[in-house]
């Protein structure tokens, strides 16, 4: 007889086999490792997950054999959620269309049932079950009055997100709290997507007003929500309709709650006999944003976090005086969020006393087409809120006239018109800022240098001009005024990349970590991001070559800037730059050619001594990502070759030139007849993917795996072989994303589309 | 202080009881004895492995001692393996399984998790039909009991 090796004999020891199993993913353990031989099998069905997350395809397919089906699924939902802590349950792409018909419906009916079992057997075997997390993706629950009350008491759940987009009622609401006595999270809420082709419905008519007063009374009565206390923690519910009665049961309830959001939601009241929406026409009468806040008051005391939109006749919103009740009422409040078409500037001065607590400010615009507002005081407010750390006012304008302390622009509009050259550099409406009045210069420079986050357009009082001036005006200014800054978004009608724009100087902001410029045009040709380049050097080989790279730009400068008076003889009388010195900053060179030539010089230049560069060399040393976003993609050859340079150069970082619109995440549950184009534009969009494995196949992931084999790995060989490691480690996949692409495709998108912020924004 | 380690084969190693503990059959069993000076027989380890292994003890002697029952990392990967001990693994698969054999009998855990990560990362992006290729396993499924199991998939997958 033959010895065994010592590969059968460790293979045949269960406990050695389970342990190299164990690190496999459980979707390769499905695909292929149960199907080796029969003890594989085995040791497969016996490996469980310390943590994971299943993600359950409800389908409504599964024609034939429909009894066998059913039976299949079932020991499926058994085996896996037995030993899930988090489940996130999605429709089949393909079935979208049907939703809601008898079969996926009953495929619900079914698995709840099972899920219902299992917990009872749990319980009566006295063991927790493990389920934590419930995530139901969009599509799950199309019809709430059906699907909700069949979910299976969940004592353990402590965190339930759904996504949902339609109007829904306290009914509802109920139902999930009865079901999960112990949630600490709820968040109800329509996803990006969602929003983005949903036309959201004005108020509807009273009569459409599901539920009567009686009704109500006895749904707040007979829920088991009044006479227990939640323990709800965060609450996020959009499109809900509440009324005050309902809304005091849940919030008597929840003592803990921290966050509290309430989105777009329709807010019944009764002034009389008949229901009606509060549309904002009622303020005079009864002011009940008014009631809402203080109704939260009296019962949440600790909330830190209340975002509240009421609708007001164009949108949903919050003006300054609601929001400064806000803050008056929570003494733990953290967060302003303000959605109103205009602020006056007068209403200013109420908040200011307020926001020695307040860190986090959003000025969310209130309807969703927006692409900028002019109405919005964005320098009063960052000139004197000393302690905000995050601003979001992506539509809010900043003007370039505002960061030009120096009066660049006016000085070379004297040579412009010197030379007669007229009608080549925009013309200043406004006056430049008088740089000798400190009462003046002090409105220019920001008061809140400890901002971590910031997110506005810039914009010129005039006709905006894409100009190396100007990007040069911003880039300096914002690289002085935001020394913490980790993540800044930037709108623009259009962005200049080359490099004499100044997007280099960035690399003072060392805490950076994501960068997000959104425009409508761009100029690129001969864009050059090697700066962006972290250990470019100190070698000989690159300090001989770096000025002769960016030797044109020099020149550029040189050339444009020559007839400048120099800034340390124009600034010698610049309170504006005395000002900023006493605060530590060194305005003195902002939006001259200087400022971008010392900075070579720092970088680049022969003189710079090995240390000194070392130290200033560590360029963006946290940058994470870095995403140009247009509304058009052409030129895509262009772009393949910037993609290119920075893949080689920083091949960590997430460097994107994406279309504004292109949502590849979504695409996956958005019925499309256009799978073909999706993935078209998004090899122009990814060229970088095309270099790198891994972003290539995070990209291709979001595909379905049909469309991967039918269409995408037929692309070409590398694609091809991305596409076949998904095929067998897509769940690897999933399961180490998932909860990170929660949070990046939540920060992907947040600055899309204004829509998001007044719809989506996890305030 | 040291130990004697006596291989399957007959050879003495001569090695520090620090390093000797990593394994906690042998700790178990010099807690056991007590103060003794007699050598330790480890039948199931030819001289060869032994080697191997306490090579990797002695690399790793200062590291902390793994808590058992550390359930904090969520998920298991096999990408993690540290650049020392992915050279160390380098080796033929006959090997790498005797390493494996001896980590399980002699009890050190962390080796043995390399080890079957190693493995792991062999069999990672294989068929069935080339993982039993690839460590001479005997199909033992009919065609029907296989295509049963392949359909228990289908409610599943990510797709």
């Amino acid at each position: 007889m033959q010895f065994p090796t010592s590969q059968q004999l460790a293979l045949s020891i269960p406990e050695i086999l389970e342990n190299i199993l164990s690190f496999l993913s459980l979707e390769s353990r499905q695909r292929a490792l149960k199907l080796v031989c029969k003890q594989w099998y085995a040791v497969c069905k016996t490996v469980t997950p310390v943590n994971y997350n299943w993600i359950f395809h409800l389908t409504s397919s599964y024609n034939d054999n429909v009894n066998d089906d059913i039976d299949m699924m079932k020991r499926t939902i058994v085996e896996r959620i037995s030993s899930a802590n988090n489940l996130i349950i999605k429709v089949d792409r393909s079935t979208l269309a049907t939703r809601a018909s008898e079969q996926w419906l009953s495929s619900w009916a079914i698995m709840m049932g099972v899920l219902s079992s299992i917990i009872q057997d749990h319980n009566d075997r006295g063991r927790h079950p493990r389920l934590r997390t419930i995530h139901l993706r969009e599509g799950i629950l199309e019809n709430f009055a059906i699907q909700l009350p069949q979910l299976p008491v969940l004592t353990t759940l402590s965190t339930l997100t759904i996504d949902f987009l339609e109007q829904w009622d306290i009914t509802h609401l109920f139902t999930i709290l009865k079901a999960c006595p112990n949630l600490e999270e709820l968040s109800v809420k329509p996803t990006y997507a969602a929003t983005l082709r949903y036309q959201w419905p004005g108020l509807v008519a009273n009569q459409d007003v599901a539920i009567t007063s009686q009704e109500e009374f006895s749904i707040i009565n007979k829920s088991s929500v009044q006479k227990t206390m939640t323990r709800l923690r965060k609450c996020s519910l959009y499109n809900l309709t509440i009324s005050l009665p309902a809304l005091r049961v849940i919030l008597e309830a929840s003592p803990q709650l921290s966050k509290l959001v309430l989105a777009r939601c329709k807010h019944l009241v009764r002034p009389g006999e008949t229901a009606t929406f509060f549309d904002g026409q009622h303020a005079n009468s009864l002011n009940y944003t008014a009631l809402i806040i203080r109704l939260a008051g009296q019962h949440c005391p600790k909330l830190k976090r209340f975002h509240l939109s009421t609708f007001r006749g164009s949108g949903y919103g919050l003006s300054i005086p609601e929001a400064i009740s806000i803050l008056a009422t929570f003494p733990h409040m953290e967060e302003c969020n303000i959605t109103d078409q205009q602020i006056d500037p007068v209403l200013l001065t109420p908040l200011r006393a307020l926001t020695n607590r307040v860190t986090t400010l959003n000025l969310l615009p209130i309807r969703s087409t927006t692409f900028f507002t002019r109405e919005i005081p964005l320098r009063e407010i960052l000139c004197t809120f000393e302690h905000l750390v995050h601003l979001r006012a992506p539509t809010a304008v900043y003007y370039i006239e505002d960061m030009d302390l120096n009066d660049v622009q006016g000085q070379l509009q004297g040579i412009w018109d010197r030379k007669r050259i007229y009608g080549r550099y925009p013309e200043r409406s406004t006056q430049p800022i008088r740089r000798d009045d400190p009462g003046i210069a002090r409105q220019y420079i920001w008061a809140c240098r400890g901002l971590k986050t910031l997110h506005m357009t810039v914009g010129y009082r005039t006709s905006d001009s894409n100009s190396t001036e100007n990007t040069l005006i911003i880039f300096g200014f914002l690289s002085r005024m935001c020394p913490q800054l980790q993540e800044l978004h930037l709108k623009r009608w259009a962005v200049n990349l080359l490099f004499a724009g100044g997007l280099s100087l960035l690399t003072r902001l060392q805490d950076l970590e994501r960068i997000t410029i959104q425009s409508n045009y761009y100029r690129v040709s001969e864009a050059y991001l090697s700066w962006l380049n972290p250990k470019a050097l100190p070698s000989t080989w690159n300090r001989l070559t770096y000025p002769l790279v960016h030797r044109r730009a020099r020149k550029d400068l040189r050339r444009k800037y020559q007839e400048l008076t120099p800034p340390e003889v124009a600034n010698a009388e610049s309170k504006v730059v005395e000002l900023g010195r006493e605060v530590g900053i060194e305005l003195a060179k902002v939006g001259h050619g200087d400022d971008l030539l010392d900075w070579m010089d720092d970088h680049y230049g022969v003189s710079a001594s090995a240390s000194h560069r070392k130290e200033r060399l560590t360029t963006l040393p946290k940058l994470q990502s870095f995403w140009i976003e247009f509304s058009d993609l052409r030129e895509a050859s262009e772009w393949n070759k910037l993609g290119a340079l920075v893949a080689e150069i920083r091949p960590n970082l997430d460097f994107q030139m994406r279309m504004v619109s292109g949502d590849a995440f979504y695409s996956k549950t958005t019925p499309s007849a256009k799978d073909n184009g999706t993935i078209e534009s998004e090899i122009l969009s990814q060229q970088r993917a095309l270099s790198i494995n891994d972003a290539l196949e995070h990209i291709l992931s979001f595909l379905t795996l049909k469309n991967r084999q039918e269409v995408a790995r037929l692309v070409c060989k590398q694609w091809y072989a991305v596409c076949k490691d998904l095929y067998t480690s897509s769940q690897t996949w999933l399961l180490r994303i998932n909860p990170q692409m929660q949070h990046h495709h939540h920060r992907q998108h947040l600055f899309q589309r204004d829509h998001y912020y007044t719809t989506t924004l996890r305030l | 202080m040291t130990v004697i380690l006596v291989s399957s084969d007959n050879q003495d190693f001569k090695v520090d009881k620090e390093v000797a503990e990593r394994s906690i059959l042998i700790k178990n069993m010099l807690e056991d004895v007590g103060e003794s000076d007699s050598p330790i027989p480890l039948p199931n380890v030819t001289s060869a492995v032994l080697t191997k292994v306490i090579e990797y003890c002695e690399h790793h002697r200062n590291d902390p001692v793994q808590v058992p029952e550390e359930t904090d990392d969520p998920r298991k990967r096999s990408n993690d393996i540290e650049e020392w001990d992915m050279k160390f693994m380098q080796v033929d698969q006959e090997m790498l399984f005797e390493i494996i054999l001896a980590a399980n009998y002699l009890d050190i855990k962390p080796l043995l998790d390399v080890g079957c990560k190693t493995v792991a990362n062999i069999i990672k992006g294989k068929t069935p039909e080339e993982i039993r290729k690839a460590f001479n396993i005997v199909n033992d499924f009919t065609p029907e009991e296989e295509a049963q199991i392949k359909k228990e998939n289908e409610w599943a997958e990510d797709r």
